[in-house]
Protein backbone atom coordinates (compact mmCIF):
# COMPACT_ATOMS: atom_id res chain seq x y z
CA UNK A 1 0.00 0.00 0.00
CA UNK A 2 1.47 3.50 -0.98
CA UNK A 3 1.75 7.09 0.72
CA UNK A 4 2.92 9.30 -1.43
CA UNK A 5 2.75 13.28 -1.00
CA UNK A 6 1.72 15.75 -4.08
CA UNK A 7 2.37 19.66 -3.68
CA UNK A 8 -0.60 20.82 -5.93
CA UNK A 9 -0.80 24.27 -7.08
CA UNK A 10 -3.71 26.41 -8.74
CA UNK A 11 -6.00 25.77 -5.91
CA UNK A 12 -7.61 29.17 -4.57
CA UNK A 13 -10.59 28.39 -2.69
CA UNK A 14 -11.59 25.22 -0.39
CA UNK A 15 -14.12 23.91 -3.21
CA UNK A 16 -10.99 23.45 -5.13
CA UNK A 17 -9.49 20.96 -2.90
CA UNK A 18 -12.73 19.31 -1.79
CA UNK A 19 -12.95 18.63 -6.03
CA UNK A 20 -9.56 17.18 -5.84
CA UNK A 21 -10.36 15.29 -2.88
CA UNK A 22 -13.79 14.02 -4.01
CA UNK A 23 -12.64 13.38 -7.58
CA UNK A 24 -9.17 11.38 -6.65
CA UNK A 25 -10.59 9.60 -4.13
CA UNK A 26 -13.18 8.04 -6.39
CA UNK A 27 -10.72 6.68 -8.72
CA UNK A 28 -10.22 2.70 -7.65
CA UNK A 29 -6.89 1.86 -5.94
CA UNK A 30 -7.46 5.22 -3.95
CA UNK A 31 -7.90 4.46 -0.40
CA UNK A 32 -7.56 8.15 1.11
CA UNK A 33 -7.10 11.55 0.08
CA UNK A 34 -6.38 14.45 2.15
CA UNK A 35 -5.38 18.05 0.74
CA UNK A 36 -4.34 21.02 2.22
CA UNK A 37 -5.32 24.05 0.77
CA UNK A 38 -3.18 26.27 3.20
CA UNK A 39 0.35 24.87 2.25
CA UNK A 40 -0.86 23.17 -1.08
CA UNK A 41 -0.22 19.68 -0.37
CA UNK A 42 -1.71 16.63 -0.68
CA UNK A 43 -1.58 13.42 0.96
CA UNK A 44 -2.68 10.34 -0.88
CA UNK A 45 -2.88 6.53 0.01
CA UNK A 46 -3.32 3.99 -2.72
CA UNK A 47 -3.28 0.68 -3.33
CA UNK A 48 -0.15 0.15 -5.27
CA UNK A 49 -0.44 -2.49 -8.14
CA UNK A 50 -3.97 -0.89 -9.31
CA UNK A 51 -2.89 2.72 -9.08
CA UNK A 52 0.03 4.59 -9.68
CA UNK A 53 1.70 8.11 -8.52
CA UNK A 54 1.47 8.80 -12.41
CA UNK A 55 -2.20 8.19 -12.59
CA UNK A 56 -2.90 10.51 -9.55
CA UNK A 57 -0.73 13.47 -10.92
CA UNK A 58 -2.24 12.80 -14.17
CA UNK A 59 -6.01 13.17 -12.57
CA UNK A 60 -5.03 16.00 -10.84
CA UNK A 61 -3.91 17.71 -14.07
CA UNK A 62 -7.09 16.45 -15.56
CA UNK A 63 -8.97 18.72 -13.04
CA UNK A 64 -7.22 21.67 -14.02
CA UNK A 65 -4.64 21.99 -11.45
CA UNK A 66 -0.99 21.22 -11.63
CA UNK A 67 1.01 18.13 -9.00
CA UNK A 68 4.78 17.18 -8.38
CA UNK A 69 6.06 15.12 -6.26
CA UNK A 70 6.65 16.84 -3.12
CA UNK A 71 9.54 14.17 -1.92
CA UNK A 72 10.61 10.48 -2.50
CA UNK A 73 7.59 7.63 -1.13
CA UNK A 74 7.66 5.91 1.20
CA UNK A 75 8.71 8.65 4.05
CA UNK B 1 -8.97 24.10 -40.04
CA UNK B 2 -11.90 26.10 -39.42
CA UNK B 3 -12.44 27.20 -35.96
CA UNK B 4 -15.83 26.27 -33.75
CA UNK B 5 -17.30 27.92 -30.60
CA UNK B 6 -18.68 26.04 -28.37
CA UNK B 7 -21.06 27.30 -25.14
CA UNK B 8 -21.24 25.76 -21.98
CA UNK B 9 -22.81 26.38 -18.43
CA UNK B 10 -20.21 25.14 -15.72
CA UNK B 11 -20.73 25.59 -11.83
CA UNK B 12 -17.60 27.56 -10.59
CA UNK B 13 -17.61 28.96 -7.35
CA UNK B 14 -14.49 31.01 -7.54
CA UNK B 15 -11.84 32.45 -9.51
CA UNK B 16 -9.91 29.37 -8.78
CA UNK B 17 -12.06 27.24 -10.69
CA UNK B 18 -12.75 29.41 -13.96
CA UNK B 19 -9.32 29.06 -13.72
CA UNK B 20 -8.93 25.42 -13.60
CA UNK B 21 -10.99 24.91 -15.94
CA UNK B 22 -9.41 26.89 -18.67
CA UNK B 23 -6.09 25.07 -17.76
CA UNK B 24 -7.68 22.07 -18.39
CA UNK B 25 -8.89 23.35 -21.79
CA UNK B 26 -5.46 24.98 -22.78
CA UNK B 27 -3.88 21.88 -22.35
CA UNK B 28 -5.40 20.74 -25.44
CA UNK B 29 -3.38 21.81 -28.43
CA UNK B 30 -6.50 21.83 -30.57
CA UNK B 31 -8.15 24.40 -28.22
CA UNK B 32 -7.30 28.09 -29.04
CA UNK B 33 -9.32 30.22 -27.00
CA UNK B 34 -11.60 29.80 -23.66
CA UNK B 35 -13.49 32.47 -21.57
CA UNK B 36 -14.17 31.09 -18.11
CA UNK B 37 -17.30 33.98 -16.90
CA UNK B 38 -17.66 33.91 -13.57
CA UNK B 39 -20.98 36.02 -13.82
CA UNK B 40 -22.66 33.81 -16.24
CA UNK B 41 -21.54 30.98 -15.32
CA UNK B 42 -20.37 29.82 -18.77
CA UNK B 43 -17.79 28.71 -20.35
CA UNK B 44 -17.03 29.89 -24.05
CA UNK B 45 -14.45 27.61 -25.91
CA UNK B 46 -12.91 28.78 -29.01
CA UNK B 47 -11.07 25.56 -31.12
CA UNK B 48 -10.55 23.45 -34.40
CA UNK B 49 -12.90 21.58 -35.85
CA UNK B 50 -11.00 18.33 -34.98
CA UNK B 51 -12.06 18.84 -31.40
CA UNK B 52 -16.35 17.70 -31.21
CA UNK B 53 -18.66 19.53 -28.77
CA UNK B 54 -18.58 16.13 -27.09
CA UNK B 55 -15.08 16.12 -26.67
CA UNK B 56 -15.02 19.22 -25.31
CA UNK B 57 -17.94 18.60 -22.91
CA UNK B 58 -15.71 15.33 -21.79
CA UNK B 59 -13.05 17.82 -20.84
CA UNK B 60 -14.98 19.69 -18.78
CA UNK B 61 -16.50 17.38 -16.73
CA UNK B 62 -13.34 15.74 -15.99
CA UNK B 63 -12.74 18.93 -14.17
CA UNK B 64 -15.52 17.59 -11.73
CA UNK B 65 -17.57 20.39 -12.24
CA UNK B 66 -21.19 20.49 -13.01
CA UNK B 67 -21.43 21.17 -17.30
CA UNK B 68 -24.26 21.48 -19.17
CA UNK B 69 -23.92 22.29 -22.76
CA UNK B 70 -25.39 25.80 -23.24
Amino acid sequence: EGKVELRIFGMTCASCSGTIEREVGAMPGVIAARVNLAIEVGQFEYDRNCVTVRDLVDRIEQLGFDALLADCQGR
Amino acid sequence: MSEVTYKYNVVMSCGGCSGAVERALKKNSHVKNVNADLTTQTVTVTADDALSDDAVFDIIKATGKAVTKA
